[in-house]
């Protein structure tokens, strides 16, 4: 496929559906082309970062590259602002301190074996089948299995959603996904957390959003708003990212069986091949950040107030950083990768999305060692912020 | 030991991936706020485990662990 550097280089929208659903081979001829491209597709212009040295320093100086303004192009829609990552030094800290300490990796534990039982039980139930949609039935689901149970979001109210997980799923998805209904499934989740608070505040529990009820910051508690956009991006963030990261990986997996069998011979080679996945298929795209004084990227001169947009996972594959930066390499090393982002906005659930993803990985690979895409299958991936496979219909040797 | 090495995390950069206690385990541990590192060994890393102490170095994606000679009269 020719690559259009006219739309790449001055109109590159990272919406956009037909053109990103490969962006592997874009991302490449931008760093080599025009490592600090304008874009004119949203918000009156922005800047395109590709390079992995111009994505780190940015994202390292959280003082002149703000989230305040918002962390999407175009914005999503969310109803308030997520905290802490729309939030900018000095306030973010004490912020992120609230919650941080239930995604650290001595609560984890317990948390790793809860995500080992759910992955079995959802593959349980399509074992024996034969077939089944990996994305929509698996990846899908454990990220909200494993988020919505203590220390973490607790005990999720369910009443009246039916299949809640497939319910938060199609929430998030949405929100993240459909630029028309992306405010109005905000909305939907901005009410459901609210019901959830209210129900800690009756019955608090060992788990975040009670937490959040009896936080302070700087001598003061959270109010309603900031305890509600902390919420809110904790229903929303980890779900999506880390399904998307499976679905990627899935797919990967079943296009490359040697290195599936590999993977399946050798479990210590699971941990860093996970970095490797995570370095080679990230599933965040692409986040905004914006100046707040005037600055220079790469040589390129950027005025106070000025969008920018970080391609992560251009940044991944850069040869600058990583050897052969295009090629799957399980046991890499280093692996720098910035997935999980760098400074002070780094995902403060990486150490829950790293054992979510072992989990269902090793699931797979024990008991669906032969699957394979199901033949004609529609492969198609929502393209915005993050990057993810809407569905994989796989078939393999039922149990 | 006048070619001592000494392990040094910059707690201030330090944002909590991990790499270090996963690679590492015998020189770096997670402490409870954040997942940030905790050095484990307090001085001069022992010879069998500097191998260990150079990757962890390497693989930090914040750059905030540091190799150095060690202090004068550390032991």
């Amino acid at each position: 496929m020719s690559i259009d550097l006219e739309w790449l280089t001055r109109r590159f929208d990272p919406i956009d559906q037909a053109r990103l659903q490969d962006p592997y081979p874009l991302y490449r001829e931008l760093r080599e082309r025009c490592p600090v491209a304008h874009s004119d597709a949203h918000m009156g212009g922005f800047w395109v970062l590709s390079r992995y040295e111009d994505v780190r320093r940015v994202a390292l100086d959280a003082e002149t590259f703000a989230s305040g303004p918002g962390i999407a192009i175009p914005p999503l829609g969310n109803p308030l602002p997520m905290i802490p990552l729309e939030v900018d030094p000095p306030d973010h800290e004490p912020l992120r301190r609230l919650v941080s300490p239930a995604f650290a990796p001595a609560r984890m534990r317990p948390v790793e074996a809860s995500a080992r039982s759910c992955a079995r039980q959802l593959v349980d139930a399509f074992a024996a089948r034969g077939e089944c949609d990996l994305v929509t039935e698996l990846a899908y689901r454990l990220p909200v299995l494993t988020i919505w149970q203590r220390p973490l979001l607790g005990e999720p109210l369910t009443e009246g959603l039916g299949d809640w997980v497939a319910t938060f799923q199609s929430w998030v998805h949405d929100f993240k996904h459909s630029q028309g209904r992306s405010a109005e499934a905000g909305a939907t989740i901005l009410a459901y957390v609210e019901r959830v608070l209210d129900a800690r505040r009756a019955e608090p529990a060992d788990d975040i959003p009670s937490t959040l009820l009896n936080a302070e910051v700087a001598g003061r508690p959270l109010t309603r708003e900031e305890q509600l956009g902390y919420l809110f991006i904790l229903f929303t963030a980890g779900v999506e990212t880390t399904a998307a990261a499976l679905g990627s990986i899935f797919l990967f997996l079943a296009r490359e069986p040697e290195v599936r069998a590999r993977l399946a011979a050798e479990p210590e080679l699971l941990d860093p091949a996970i970095e490797e996945l995570l370095r080679f298929l990230g599933p965040v795209q692409a986040e905004r950040r914006t100046a707040t004084r005037d600055v220079e990227v790469g040589g390129c001169p950027i005025r106070a107030g000025e969008s920018v947009l970080l391609l992560w996972n251009s940044a991944g594959r850069d040869e600058a950083e990583f050897a052969d930066g295009e090629t799957f390499v399980p046991d890499r090393f280093p692996n720098r990768h910035l997935s999980f982002g760098l400074g002070p906005h780094r995902c403060v659930g990486s150490h829950l999305a790293r054992l979510t993803l072992r989990a269902a990985i090793q699931e797979v690979l024990e008991r669906l060692p032969d699957y394979r895409v199901r033949d004609g299958a529609e492969l198609r991936f929502s393209v915005g912020t993050n990057r993810s496979l809407v569905s994989l219909p796989v078939v393999f040797t039922p149990e | 030991m006048s070619d001592a090495l000494q392990l040094h995390v910059d707690a201030a950069v330090c944002q909590g991936h991990g790499r270090c206690y996963a690679l590492a385990p015998g020189l770096f541990a997670a402490d409870d706020v954040d997942g940030h590192a905790v050095l484990r060994v307090a001085g001069p890393v022992p010879e069998h485990l500097l191998d260990a102490a150079r990757r962890a170095e390497a693989a930090c994606p914040e750059r905030a662990i540091r190799l150095l000679p060690a202090a004068p009269g550390a032991e």
